[in-house]
C-alpha cells in the first residue's frame, strides 16, 4: 500500500492546494502542531510530512523538535512549507532532523518533485 | 503609483505586493490612495501582527472578491482563509527583506475580518497602497511604530546570509 502524505498547515486553502498538487497520493491533514503530532503518532504509514512553521497552539519547528526528541522520526522525512525564509529558522529545522524547506508560494511541480524524491515508499 | 508620503517600510510593502501579485500572475496597476474602493466592495481582510526590537505593528491586506478568486482559481477554502494566507505570504516577504537589512521581526498568525465598516485613516503617512486588478481592487497598508532613531537601511546586517527566496526549495 502506498504511503500517505501528512500536510500540517493552519490554512485550509493551503491544505487543499497541496492535496490538488499531490492528487496521485493519499493525503491526510492536520491544522496545527498539536494535531500534527497526533497524526504522526497515529499513522504508521506516512511517507512524508509537509509542515508549516507559524501555526496556532504549536508551531512547526516546535513540533519537529518534539517529534525528534521523542525518537518518533524513525527516518520519516519532514519538509517545512512556510512563508519564512530566515536562515536561523532553516538551521533550526535542519538540526531537529527536517529534510527540506520550501518557501511559499510553492510551485506545484516542485512540491511534487520534492515528494517524489524524499517520500518513503 | 507609490504614495508620495511613503516611508521606507511603505516602499518595501509596495515592492513586496508587486512581487506577490506577480507570483500569482495577478496583473495590477497601482493607483492613488484616493481611489480606495467604497468599503462595501471590500470582501475580507487579512491582518498580520509583527514585532521586534526595532519595529512593530500590523499589516492589513483587504481585497474585493475578484482578485481573491483570480489568485485562488480552484476556489479552495474560504475567501477569509485565503486572504489570511495572502497576508501571511506578504508579511513573510517583508520579514525576509527586513532581515537582509538587519531588522529581525517575529510574526503572529494571521487574523481575518470582514471588510464591512472598514475605512482607511486619513493620515497621509498611513495611506493605503491601492492596486487595481483587471476586476476589483487590492488595498494594503502597514501601521507601525519604530524604536527611537530607527531608520531602515541604517542597520548593520544581522546575518550575512540572505533569506531563502520565495518559491525556492532547499533539501538538507
Amino acid at each position: 500500500m502506498a504511503k500517505k502524505i501528512l500536510i500540517i498547515d493552519d490554512s485550509n486553502t493551503i491544505r487543499q492546494q497541496v492535496r490538488a498538487a499531490l492528487s496521485s497520493y493519499e493525503v491526510v491533514e492536520a491544522a496545527d502542531g498539536v494535531e500534527g503530532l497526533d497524526a504522526i503518532e497515529g499513522h504508521q504509514d506516512l511517507g512524508i510530512v509537509l509542515c508549516d512553521v507559524n501555526m496556532p497552539r504549536m508551531g512547526g519547528l516546535e513540533m519537529v523538535e518534539l517529534v525528534s526528541a521523542k525518537g518518533k522520526l524513525g527516518g520519516l522525512p519532514i519538509v517545512m512549507l512556510t512563508t519564512e525564509g530566515q536562515p536561523a529558522l532553516v538551521q533550526r529545522a535542519k538540526a531537529a532532523g527536517a529534510k527540506g524547506w520550501i518557501v511559499k508560494p510553492f510551485k506545484p511541480e516542485l512540491l511534487l518533485a520534492t515528494v517524489r524524491k524524499l517520500a518513503l515508499v | 503609483m507609490r504614495n508620495p508620503e511613503n516611508q521606507a517600510i511603505d516602499d518595501l510593502l509596495f515592492d513586496c505586493c508587486c512581487e506577490l501579485f506577480s507570483a500569482y500572475e495577478l496583473e495590477t496597476q497601482p493607483r492613488h490612495c484616493s481611489e480606495f474602493p467604497v468599503t462595501d466592495a471590500l470582501c475580507v481582510c487579512g491582518v498580520m501582527g509583527f514585532g521586534g526590537k526595532l519595529v512593530r505593528g500590523s499589516l492589513v491586506l483587504a481585497a474585493t472578491r475578484e482578485p481573491l478568486e483570480r489568485t485562488n482559481p480552484d476556489g479552495f477554502g474560504s475567501q477569509r482563509d485565503w486572504v489570511c494566507e495572502l497576508s501571511n505570504q506578504l508579511m513573510g516577504r517583508i520579514k525576509n527583506r527586513l532581515l537582509s537589512a538587519g531588522v529581525e521581526i517575529l510574526l503572529a498568525t494571521p487574523a481575518g475580518l470582514s471588510g464591512v465598516n472598514l475605512a482607511p485613516t486619513q493620515s497621509r503617512l498611513r495611506a493605503p497602497q491601492v492596486f487595481a486588478a483587471a476586476d476589483g481592487f487590492v488595498c494594503v497598508w502597514i501601521d507601525y511604530e519604530c524604536a527611537a532613531g530607527f531608520e531602515l537601511g541604517a542597520c548593520p546586517a544581522a546575518s550575512p546570509e540572505a533569506a531563502l527566496p520565495e518559491g525556492g526549495v532547499l533539501l538538507f
